[in-house]
This record gives structure tokens, sequence and C-alpha cells, in this order.
């Protein structure tokens, strides 16, 4: 298994394998280039080691570094006080020593602190601390989860999900401008979406303090300027002082239609219904905020909202299906190896009594997903154009919960606890050699990452209904991360996986810890073969006992012999 | 071994013709019979399998499977040169590959697999070993085949061109200097200029200019590597965000 080193230059996960053991996303880098070339390579100072910010910020628990950019370095802090995390941004040292800055900075950071809201990346506090430099720096909300560049890059968007996000760009927008605050930097890659499908935009305002957008100054390593600023205003882009709040809807607007193209609208481009599936009057919406001209443009955030909203419902396709299913929601999951449930709108999960799961899905491009009520439990993994795509994991929607899905409403079926759970047997012995007896339990020494192969169960005779996996679980010495996984093999289709990590155990555990992992089929498929295993993701012992196996739905006669 | 000209910069802000580069190559020749595309496609098709091998692994396909999948996949795409899915996706390669094989995966190879069972023509050899041996290595998180393919897709380009770059190096009798400087091209940990000087008894000016010229070869190989999985120079650095956000260089900054 190979392990991970963090780089010390930008953040990223430097795995074992890694060509000449140099950081990939660095090398990457590294080739970038506009044709401009610094005469002297001085490289961009490097961020501040994890022990002289510890050093800095005693009152924190600093943990890692999060990245690097132009804007400084960030790292994921723990306020113990609080008994919470939070990110730490660094502003460079450089940048702290122009003329001005610490008014400039204090202005900024006020109204950055003022605005309060749930698209908005909240700023706690700010300040500097006297080290090697004078340091300037923020305390900011931590966001679990990836940014939308790597959304956009790993697997393409949606309509629907992009038709969900964007509203939510504009509330934060709107709210900002409503208190003075320009963003001047809308670019996907400070748009961040949390586990649980948030959306939040960060970095308000930080641009007027390098005196102008990140997007046109930002040295890399080699010295080479990077980038071009490709979502800046056209009046931005002729002087960025002179600018209003509509430069950022200009930048909202590429941000849309490269979220529904997978493109920026450079040049001549084509409206997105001529490269999606999308409504034509979503044109409408997308070129109106393209305008070149500030006054043509929508002259708030909050028209954008409304026009995308007014759309009706099918301004993106639903997916194509039969009957028997309530709706259709579309989605994503995130990459940047975590799996992320984008479900869209407000999610009333707290009303459900019963199994309250978020549907991950893995797309392949392009692909969309029927998700039919709870009671059927479907995820189709063919959508109507024959591209497939995987269900990287489980959590379902809240029974009778409500999604509202880019103005595509879905009800997720009427709620009722599965009538009778049979119990189907497992077998004796894990198939894991690693694994040895304790008493009730099986115990394995895991030097590293590894998946324990507990039972493969072939032909259970379940026909549709819920398969579910429970085991306990215990752990000690261990650092990292334990959850269940299922595979399930329906013939004809492939094999499918259901994992646990909505209750992936942490660290080491004090006793028993019970955790299951549901699998959904549909009324008529068959598995011919169950697999059982647990995942280790980590270092240390670990136990598991009460294997057990159940479903709900209809049990077929074993045919005998 | 490599096709021709790969690694010419595209001349994009000079105006210069653009050195034909292996997938513009193939792109010209649509279906037209020319063993220059068939060449061309070949080459690309051998340093990039294992991202594709690795997708199909973890779309649940086993082993043996995965293996006959890719090699008939491969057999296919070089014999017909199918480049229908090409428009949808703009032109680049990668984005191909990953599509033919998901439309090969849904459509194809049913039929394929009922047709011959592992007697196929092997056109790329895969090294059935160590592609399993190397898929085993995979992190066992929750990437998603998609993922997996551009990850290490990123990683196989960055491989090539580092080999090409050292074997440059070592070529010339300057394998050290390659092994001492190659830390400025990412990823620090490098011992300092002054280090470096006095270990290889040059002066730390030499050592200074031999860093900047190390960089500049190498970005100008990794840029004719890209070119030459892309459609047209503009797209290069484009490519390069791709990579850049699919190699984790994003998140909470």
């Amino acid at each position: 298994m190979t392990t991970t080193r963090t780089c010390p230059e930008c953040g990223a996960k430097v795995p074992d394998d890694a060509p000449e053991g140099l950081c990939p996303a660095c090398l990457v880098q590294g080739g970038m280039a506009t044709g401009y070339a610094s005469a002297h390579a001085e490289p961009v100072e490097p961020a501040p080691a994890l022990d002289e910010v510890a050093r800095l910020f005693p009152e924190l628990e600093v943990l890692e570094l999060l990245g690097r950019g132009g804007m400084g370095a960030v790292y994921k802090a723990r306020q113990p006080r609080l008994d919470r995390v939070v990110a730490l941004k660094v502003l460079p040292a450089s940048l702290a020593r122009t003329p001005g800055f610490a008014e400039r900075f204090a202005r900024e950071a006020r109204a950055l602190a003022r605005l309060n809201h749930p698209n908005i990346v909240t700023v706690h506090d700010f300040g500097s601390v006297e080290g090697a430099d004078r340091l300037y720096y923020l305390i900011m909300e931590y966001v679990d989860g990836s940014n939308l560049r790597q959304l956009i890059a790993s697997r393409r968007l949606t309509p629907e999900e992009a038709l969900a996000i964007v509203p939510k760009l504009c509330e934060a927008l709107q709210f900002a401008h409503d208190e003075g605050v320009l963003h001047r930097d809308v670019k996907p890659e400070n748009i961040l979406v949390d586990r649980r499908g948030r959306v939040k935009v960060a970095d308000f305002g930080l641009a007027k303090l390098s005196g102008g957008s990140q997007q046109d100054v930002a040295l890399t390593r080699s010295g080479v300027l990077m980038g071009t600023p490709r979502y800046m205003a056209p009046e931005q882009l002729e002087d960025a002082r002179a600018v209003d709040h509509r430069a950022d809807i200009y930048s909202l607007g590429v941000v849309f239609y490269e979220m529904l193209t997978g493109e920026l609208p450079l040049g001549r481009f084509a409206p997105p219904s001529q490269k999606v599936e999308v409504d034509v009057r979503l044109d409408e919406v997308v070129l109106h905020a393209l305008e070149k001209d500030p006054e043509r443009r929508y002259q708030h955030a909050s028209e954008v909202k409304d026009a995308v909203e007014r759309l009706p419902r099918a301004a993106a396709p639903p997916a194509p299906g039969g009957g028997g299913r309530l709706g259709a929601l579309s989605v994503a999951a995130a990459i940047a190896g975590v799996a992320l449930p984008l479900v869209l709108g407000p999610v009333l999960a707290p009303l459900v009594a019963d199994r309250v799961l978020l549907l991950l899905l893995c797309l392949s491009v392009g692909a969309t997903f029927e998700l039919a009520a709870f009671g059927c439990g479907l995820v189709s993994r063919r959508s109507a154009t024959g591209r497939a795509g995987l269900v990287a994991s489980t959590i379902a929607l809240a029974v009778g919960a409500m999604v509202l899905a880019g103005g595509l409403l879905v009800t997720a079926g009427q709620g009722r606890r599965p009538a009778e759970e049979v119990a189907l047997e497992v077998g004796g012995r894990p198939l894991a050699a690693s694994l040895l007896a304790d008493g009730d339990a099986w115990v394995a020494d895991c030097a590293g990452p590894q998946t324990l192969r507990l039972h493969e169960v072939a032909d259970p005779g379940v026909d549709g209904g819920v398969v579910t996996y429970r085991a306990r679980v215990r752990t000690a010495g261990f650092e990292g991360r334990v959850y269940l996984e299922m595979w399930c093999r329906l013939p004809g289709s492939g094999e499918f996986f259901s994992r646990g990590l909505d209750q992936a155990v942490t660290g080491s555990t004090e006793g028993w810890v019970s955790l299951e992992t549901p699998f959904i089929l549909k009324p008529g498929q068959r598995p011919d073969l169950l697999k059982l295993n647990l995942v280790v993701e980590g270092t240390g012992r670990v136990a598991i006992r009460d294997v057990q196996l159940t479903a709900t739905g209809r049990i077929l006669d074993r045919e005998p012999g | 071994m490599d096709g021709p000209r790969s690694d010419g910069v595209a001349g994009s802000s000079r105006g210069r013709h653009f050195a034909a580069t292996r997938w513009s190559v193939v792109l010209e020749a649509g279906r037209d019979d020319s063993p220059r595309a068939a060449e061309a496609l070949e080459q690309l098709c051998r340093t990039y399998w294992y991202p594709l091998y690795a997708f199909v692994r973890r779309r649940g396909h086993g082993p043996e499977d995965a293996q006959d999948l890719t090699q008939a996949f491969f057999a296919r795409l070089i014999a017909k040169r199918d480049l229908a899915a090409v428009d949808r996706t703009r032109g680049r390669f990668r984005s191909f590959l990953i599509a033919a094989m998901q439309h090969f995966l849904a459509n194809e190879w049913d039929k394929a697999r009922a047709q011959k069972r592992g007697g196929g023509v092997r056109v790329i050899s895969l090294d059935a070993v160590s592609a399993e041996a190397r898929y085993a290595r995979e992190p066992a998180d929750l990437e998603t085949p998609e993922l997996i393919f551009e990850r290490r897709w990123a990683m196989a380009l960055l491989d090539k061109v580092l080999v090409r770059l050292r074997g440059e190096y070592e070529a010339r009798g300057q394998g050290d200097l390659f092994e001492a400087l190659k830390g400025t091209l990412g990823g620090g940990g490098a011992e300092g200029h002054a280090a470096t000087a006095e270990r290889l008894g040059m002066t730390e000016g030499a050592v200074k200019v031999a860093a900047h010229r190390l960089r500049r070869r190498y970005r100008d190989l990794l840029r004719g590597e890209i070119a030459g999985t892309v459609a047209s120079p503009d797209d290069v650095d484009d490519e390069l965000r791709h990579l850049l956000a699919v190699l984790g260089g994003g998140g909470n900054r």
C-alpha cells in the first residue's frame, strides 16, 4: 500500500510512487507558463513550517498544511477552548511589507468578519503576529470538502447540480454586495463544497490586499507568471480598481458556463444549450451574466438567482425512465479521495424517523441516475444513453423528505420500517488470514492500510429489499479509520459496493462499536454474491465480532440440490 | 522511441508552425490508412495503458477480466481507429480514451468476449503481473474509477517526462547533477545550491544556471508531452490546470 507524505511546498499529498519522489502537483505547476519568464527565478516564499506556525499561535493546535497559493498558506488547526476545527490563513510576508498594508488589512478583515452567511466562509478572527517577519493572518471556518475546480475536473457536474449551486453563489454574492464587499476573484478554486453538499464561497475581498486580483499576478516557484485572468470581467482587465459589484456577476457567469459545459467561454463561444442538454432558456441567463458591458449585465446577483429559479423544472431534463419512480435526482460524488453527496437544496433530513441516508453516486461523464423512493430502493446503473455509473456508497434519502434540486422536486416516498429482517447465513471463519480468533472476536494487527475480507456469501437468495451488513468493531492503539464495506454482485450488471463511511470508526475505541452498512436493491435484483469486508485505513489493532447479514426483500426458495 | 518532434514546444506565442505531435497526427488521419497515425496511436496507448487498466479494475472487474478487456480495447482501437468520440471530448486524448473505454464497456465488451476468450491479438503488451501489482498498491480509499484514471494518467505523464529528462542528463554524464537538482522541480527538499556546488565541485553560480536550465528543459518536455495528447497548442495550459486539479492542487486555500 502506498503511504503518503505532504509536500512542504504546496501541501498536496505525495504518494510513495511519485515520479522521482517529487510532488506531482508541483511538477505540474512547473509546466505552466504563459510565455513570460522571469529573468531571476526567485522562488516564492515557502509556507512557514508547522512548528513555526504552532509557535506563533500558541492558542491553536496546528494540524496540517492544507494548501499554499498566491494569497498565502492555509493550515488546518484546532481551537481547543472552543473545541472546533478552523482554517488558519497566513498571508505572505512579502505582501505585508508593502506600505499601508496594515490599515488595508484591518479594513478588509473587518469587512469580511461582518459577512455572516451560510454560503460564505466565515471569518472568525484576524490579526498579526511577530515572527521572523510580521505575519498577517485570518482564522476562518474550516470547510471539509473539495472546491469546484476539483469537482469540475474530476467528473462533469450535471446541469441540475449547476442549477442548484448557482443560486447559493448568488445569495452569497448578494449578501456581500449589500454589505459593500466585493469579491473580485470569483473562480472555481474559491468555491468550496463540503461533505454535506453545502456551497461556500471563500476569499472574499482578499484580492484587494495584493493590489489586484490574484489571477493576474501569481508567481510560481520558477518565477513564472501563472494563470490567465479568465474569470475577470472585461472592465476589470482594463483597470482592476475601477470596478463595481457587477464584475463579480461576470465571474459568476464564467463559472456557471464552465459548470455546465466544462469549458471556458472564450472568444466566440457556443451557448450552453448547444454544448450540453439544457433548456434554451438557460442560455439567456448565462449570456446575460456574461455581457461585456456592465450596463447590459444583470445588475444584481439576486437577479441572476431569480432568473435561474424561475426556469421551468425542465431546464435540465430529468433522467429518462419508466414508471414507478417518483422523480429524478441526479446526485454527484465529488472526489479528492472523498465521495461527497451533492444533495441540493434543503434536505429536511431530521424529519425522518427511519434511517437517514444519503446517496453517494459516482458518475461517469454525463451519466445521470434515477433515484426511486426509498421503499423501492433502486439505484439504476445505466441512464438511457447507455453510459454507466457506479454506486460508490449508499446513504439513502430521508424518507419523506423533499429535496429541491435545481427546481426539480423529488419526493423520497413514504416511509416505512422494513417489515421483517431475515438473517442470512454468513459462515464461520473470516477469510482474511491475518484475522486470528480471540474468544468470540477476530483480531488483526494491521501494519498498514488494507481491506480485510471477512465473508463471501454466494446466492443469498434475496430479491429486492435492503440487505444490511452489521458488525461490532473495536480498535486499540489505532491511528486512522475503519469501516464496513459490502460488495454486491448483480448478474448482468456488475459489482457494486456500499461503504459505511458515515459510521467510520476513527482512532481507538473504548469498547465495542456497532456499525452497519445497507445495500438497497430494486425488486427483481437478485445478487449472486455478497462480499463482506472490513476496510482498515490506518495502523493498529482491529477486532470484529457479531457479523450479521440481514435482508428485507423477498427470500427465494432455494432450489433443491 | 518517441514520435516525431514530440518535444516540439508549441510555438503559440510566435506563430510558428505547430510541429505535428502524436495525437494531432492521429486526429488528422482520421480513419484513413496511415502508418504514421497507427504508430502514433500505438505509442500513446503504450504510455497510458495503466490508467485505463486501473479504471477497469476499479469498476469492479477482476484481474483476468481487466487484462482481457484492456487488451481487447486497445486492439480494437488501433485496428479501427474509431474516433467518433473525439468531438465530444474536445480533442483531448485523455478524455477520449476514458470515454471510448466507457463506451466499449457498455456496448462492445460483451460482443468481444463472446467471440474469443483470451485469444485476441496482443498489440500492446501489458505486463499482467506488474499491472496487478501496481493496482494492488492503489490506496484503498474512495477513489472513483474516473478519479483513479485521471490521477494515474497524470502520473504516467509526469513519469514519462522525468524518465526522459533523466535520460538526457545521464547520457551526458550529468546523472549526479540531475539527482542533486531534481528537487527544484517540485517538492523541495533540495540541499541548497551552495551545498550542491561544494559537493559537485562547481561554483554556486554555475549551479544556479544549471538549475535554471533543468527547469526550463523540464518545462519544455512536459509541455511537449502534453501537446502530444491534445489537439491544439492552446489546450496545453488548460490541460495543465486540469491535471493540477486532479492531483489535489485545490482545497481550502
